[in-house]
């Protein structure tokens, strides 16, 4: 009985119990270390994320993130999206591209940095690239796995009733059937946008909350620079969690029956 | 179709392979026909089916069709498909629809109203909002059924239509289809494993040999119509002509050459 009850119920306590053993371990940590370069306070912490949000630097340097990330983002998306069509509609273009694809895939975004640094600059320009690239590939084998996955069968209803010309094809079949493998490919790519953003900023121009992070850390500052760190991850679990949710909305037909 | 053959050819660990799946196959079905075609499973049925719906091509022979040469699709042709072909993303009515949406020619209130009619035939009307995935096997089949009649085309392709629907439901369908084909008078060919269904349906039915599919034999079936208004299988003369197919597929089987990993 106790354990379906606990089971069955909601969530949420469990988040809050291992929020707490985290808060603990830490704190004995900072007991332990009596350093607060090391291991500050969480009230040292708390203020500096107080100071950070009334003065306004966190308000504006999370905005300039943002910024970059949706314009990298956006570029990232469409242009993925585009081209994996295109690789997954034809069997020969996606047979050339796809090993090239998978051989820039596994290059380390660090070890691109300086290249991507002397043709694009360090502007915003550089840093957008560098978000692009970073989120580009999730979306773009996501699309094109899920366009060379069309279900055949439903191809053949396609052309029985009629609809003979491929681009007919593309949109009543191969589209709709990709939205599942589109849909996880944003949420993957987003998460990742996020994590290319935070390079950006601290590897090429300093800015957004790249900027303060490295700014107090460089000042020794750790209480600021934890507070500056806590919005990134929490950005990228909202962002994720926004298309894991507008993931079932378009994909209603698979959930329905679930949550019923 | 005259002489038909299909080869499947494709290539594996680069080695080409093939597969005889039509040898030779001659059939002719005479406008406003009902004809089953039976046969065990993998003998070809739904090649043949594709072949003569316009999906995939042959190697040899001809299909043709009030005299011309089948070369692709038409509105001519409508197919229920054997595994039911359903877009999980539409609802039911629209999957219905979708024969009619596509053409330019029709409204859309026709097409809707079209739909709606079948689907009552078919048994499901109050489930048109549904998703194809909220339905059970034999429902999602009547579905493909009521997408073909709304398709409204002259020659109906049928893939074992019936063939995940229960004993009773079955009935039912087997009855309504025959109410509606007396009612439109289209050609139909309709393929499947039953030997009782082959025979209930059917002006003629057609005897595939197992693998590669020939037809081995017809049979014309010469019970009076319409045949929902008897006890068809109290029917003496049901009973001889199930006896004769059953005899042909019989053979059929015992005839199998042993295959090569036997000997
Ligand atoms: N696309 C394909 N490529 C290669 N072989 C195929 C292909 N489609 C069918 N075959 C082969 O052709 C033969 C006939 O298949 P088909 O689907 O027509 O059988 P069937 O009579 O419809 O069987 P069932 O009653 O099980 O539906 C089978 O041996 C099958 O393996
Ligand atoms: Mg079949």
């Amino acid at each position: 009985m106790k354990r379906g009850s606990l089971l069955s119920g909601k969530i949420w306590p469990l988040h809050v119990l291992f929020a707490a053993g985290v808060v603990v371990i830490w704190q004995l940590l900072v007991l332990h270390a009596g350093n607060e370069v090391l291991f500050p306070n969480l009230d040292s912490v708390g203020a500096a994320l107080w100071d950070l949000t009334s003065s306004g630097k966190l308000h504006s340097a999370m905005l300039e993130s943002l910024r970059l990330l949706f314009t990298g983002f956006t570029f990232a998306f469409v242009g993925a999206f585009f081209l994996g069509v295109i690789m997954g509609s034809s069997k020969a273009i996606g047979m050339a591209l796809l090993p090239l694809m998978s051989f820039i895939y596994c290059v380390p975004l660090i070890a691109l940095l300086p290249l991507l640094l002397m043709w694009f600059g360090f502007g915003f320009t550089g840093r957008m690239v560098v978000v692009a690239y970073s989120s580009f590939f999730p979306v773009l084998l996501n699309v094109y796995a899920g366009v060379r996955e069309t279900p055949s069968d439903l191809v053949e209803v396609a052309q029985s009733i009629g609809l003979t010309g491929r681009l007919a094809q593309f949109r009543h079949v191969v589209l709709p059937s990709s939205v599942p493998f589109v849909m996880a490919g944003f949420r993957l790519g987003i998460g990742r946008a996020v994590v290319g953003m935070a390079i950006a900023e601290v590897f090429l121009r300093l800015g957004g909350i790249g900027a303060l992070i490295v700014e107090n850390g460089a000042r020794f500052r750790t209480a600021y620079v934890i507070a500056a760190i806590v919005p990134l991850p929490l950005l990228g679990i909202a962002l994720t969690k926004a298309a894991a949710r507008f993931e079932q909305r378009v994909q209603y037909w698979r959930y329905t029956a679930v949550s019923e | 179709m005259v002489g038909l053959s299909k080869t499947f050819r494709w290539k594996k660990k680069g080695v080409d392979q093939e597969l005889l799946a039509i040898d030779s196959l001659d059939l002719s079905i005479s406008k406003g026909d009902f004809v089953t075609v039976i046969g065990p499973s993998g003998c070809g049925k739904t090649t043949l089916l594709r072949i003569v719906a316009g999906l995939i091509g042959y190697d040899s022979g001809e299909v043709r069709i009030n005299g011309e040469v089948v070369t692709g699709p038409g509105q001519d042709r409508a197919v229920v498909f054997q595994s039911f072909g359903l877009f999980p993303w539409k609802t039911v009515l629209a999957n219905t629809m979708l024969p009619l949406t596509v053409r330019s020619d029709v409204s859309s209130e026709e097409a809707e109203d079209s739909a709606r009619l079948n689907l009552k035939k078919v048994g499901l009307s109050g489930f048109e909002d549904a998703h194809p995935h909220q339905l059970s096997g034999g429902m999602q089949q009547r579905v493909g059924l009521a997408r073909a009649l709304t398709a409204d085309p002259d020659i109906l392709l049928m893939d074992e239509p019936f063939g995940s629907i229960d004993a009773q439901t079955r009935l039912v369908m087997q009855e309504e289809l025959l109410r509606i084909w007396s009612e439109t008078r289209k050609t139909v060919m309709f393929v499947t494993h039953d030997l009782d269904e082959a025979v209930m349906l059917a002006d003629r039915v057609a005897v595939l040999s197992p693998g590669p599919g020939k037809v081995q034999d017809e049979l014309i079936v010469d019970l009076p119509r319409p045949r929902w208004e008897y006890d068809l299988r109290a029917h003496p003369r049901f009973a001889e002509i199930r006896a004769t197919v059953w005899d042909l597929i019989r053979q059929d089987t015992v005839s199998l050459p042993p295959s090569a990993e036997d000997t």
